[in-house]
């Protein structure tokens, strides 16, 4: 059998990362504005148990990843965690016949399209939007560059889905090497359609977005205050380089999570005619700038031994005393809007809200 | 009444930044690993970039780029550098730069008499396809890049020629660069437009 999905197209943001990126292809496909998908909703969330070395990790309040990455869109999306490749292949093939393209992890060791091909490992995500099993290929669109979408071989496929993604020291990524890919997929479904991006709408996705930022569920893990605690938490653990390995990959979630957001509100700011909401929005982006400097001292710090303590603390505190701004600049924007907030949770297929998403 | 009025005097002095090179960001085939463009160690393809004994200019603005090669330590990573300038009144401080991922961060231009104003500096990512998010002109595009360990095709690094106002008409003494090791400065010229 031979299935190829049409209209893949590519989508790439340059601060976001594999997660993003494969998202966005999916909702383009589907119709949907990436960057109003992707960026509405904004928070902060840090569990330590929950945090992974890979370049698509996704803090995760909400059971699914789908209820975390679009609070306020129809899109379902949950990972799969099969037996082995055999049933991982399976799910994939079922959900591609069924009209569906799916997010795959490899390993971009055994991936002959991606630099890091025969040379470190590095956990990362692709778009599956086919297969051929006569020919022993799978149909991948990648968007970070060198870009490739087309066929690959089956076998070096599934190397790099069954791959342990090791962390040796002359073929390890700096910061995605050392977790088992374990043929994870992520199961996506569009459940209805985009929302119209109203006043009354964008008005009650910023104000859920503030009141999640200013009265978290868990202060010590969600919001400001979850926020403030966990760059607490890097400042002053005794494993210093691990510490700052978790800075550039957690800071790339939040990086990338605030510079979809400052998209969010300018397009949606000009589009009201809010200027408002256009400089809330550029505080937003400068706040995923201030994430650059942290990221990369951090990184630089973990590999190179370099002590960027101090300069690290400073950057801290100027993040910390930034997002209190932006958060006041919101609040003050969302009364500009011509509508009062209404509730921005997507109906379900009963129309009612869903439980527990607020 | 003329609503256009147009005039020369256009003035442009490229500065030389070799004395504050402190990075390699360009590497021969020969010499791979010794690229530190960014947290990979990636680097520019030497023979991809401008001639560094001539003057450099993608738009009207020329640059002294630097000599690239083995050994060569070719633009200067910003780690609160003081550059002195030449004396003028400027309007414009012209870069060729780069980031590893996008930045903004603050510049102190210091005038004559002693004060000294904060002003953004902001670079977009060497990384292609992204895009010049702070409106810059994509001066410099190469085919491919640098790893440690190989060339990699298909993937093709930029240099941005950006700018930072000289909002004050005072005499500029020297600037200081921020400290953000994620930021590249390749090329330094100061313009000023003739209305001094």
């Amino acid at each position: 059998m031979k299935v190829l999905l049409k209209d893949v197209p590519f989508w790439f943001h340059d601060l976001g990362n594999c997660l993003h990126d494969c998202f966005g292809t999916l909702l383009l496909r589907q119709g949907f504005d990436p960057v109003e998908a992707l960026g509405a909703g904004w928070e902060f969330h840090h569990d330590p148990a929950r945090v992974s070395g890979e370049e698509y990790y996704h803090p995760a309040p909400r059971p699914t990843l789908g209820e975390n990455l679009f609070p306020f869109h129809p899109v379902r999306a949950r990972w799969q965690e099969p037996a082995d490749a055999q049933e991982a292949w399976a799910g994939i093939r079922a959900s591609i016949q069924d009209g569906r393209p799916v997010l795959a992890a490899v390993d971009n060791f055994y991936m002959p399209i991606r630099p890091a091909f025969g040379d470190v490992h590095a956990a990362h995500l692709v778009v599956v939007w086919g297969f051929d099993d006569e020919a022993r290929e799978v149909y991948l669109l990648e968007a970070t560059p060198p870009l490739f979408t087309g066929p690959l071989a089956l076998d070096d496929f599934l190397r790099a889905r069954g791959s342990a993604n090791e962390a040796r020291p002359n073929t390890r990524d700096y910061f995605f090497a050392g977790h088992r890919i374990r043929h994870r997929w992520i199961d996506v479904e569009f459940t209805g359609t985009a929302p119209k991006a109203t006043a009354a709408w964008v008005g009650g996705v910023v104000a859920h977005n503030v009141r999640g930022w200013l009265e978290p569920g868990d202060p010590r893990r969600g919001g400001l205050a979850g926020l403030r605690h966990w760059l607490a938490d890097v400042a002053g653990r005794d494993d210093r380089a691990g510490a700052l390995a978790e800075l550039y990959g957690v800071g790339w979630a939040a990086q990338g999570a605030a510079a979809l957001h400052a998209d969010f509100l300018r397009v949606t700011g000009n589009r009201l005619r809010c200027d408002a909401l256009v400089h809330a929005g550029r505080q937003v982006d400068r706040l995923a700038h201030q994430w650059t400097g942290l990221r990369i001292f951090g990184a630089h710090s973990s590999t190179t031994g370099d002590n960027y303590a101090a300069e690290l603390s400073r950057r801290t505190r100027l993040l910390l005393a930034d997002h209190e701004d932006v958060l006041d600049r919101l609040t003050a924007a969302i009364r500009r809007l011509d509508e009062p907030p209404g509730d921005p949770r997507p109906l379900t297929a009963a129309g009612a809200r869903p439980l527990g998403a607020s | 009444m003329e609503n256009v009025i147009q005039a020369a005097g256009f003035c442009a002095v490229p500065i030389d930044l070799t004395a504050y090179f402190n990075n390699t960001g360009a590497t021969t085939q020969d010499r791979l690993a010794d690229g530190r463009l960014n947290v990979w160690r990636n680097s520019f393809p030497a023979e991809e970039l401008p001639d560094g004994t001539e003057l450099f200019r993608r738009t009207q603005v020329p640059f002294r780029f630097p000599r690239t090669g083995p050994g060569r330590l070719d633009n200067v990573v910003c780690a609160g550098q003081r550059i002195d300038l030449p004396p003028g009144r400027w309007d414009w401080i012209y870069l060729l730069a780069c980031s590893e991922r996008r930045a903004e961060d603050v510049v102190h231009l210091h005038y004559r008499d002693g004060v000294a104003d904060q002003e953004w500096l902001r670079v977009s990512d060497f990384w292609p396809a992204s895009p010049p998010h702070f409106g810059e002109i994509e001066a410099i595009t190469c085919r491919r890049i640098h790893f440690p360990r190989h060339v990699q095709a298909g993937v093709g690094p930029r240099i941005w020629q950006q700018r930072l106002a000289v909002s004050r008409q005072q005499e500029l003494a020297y600037l200081r660069l921020p400290h953000n090791i994620a930021i590249h400065v390749f090329a330094m010229t100061l313009a000023a437009n003739g209305w001094n």
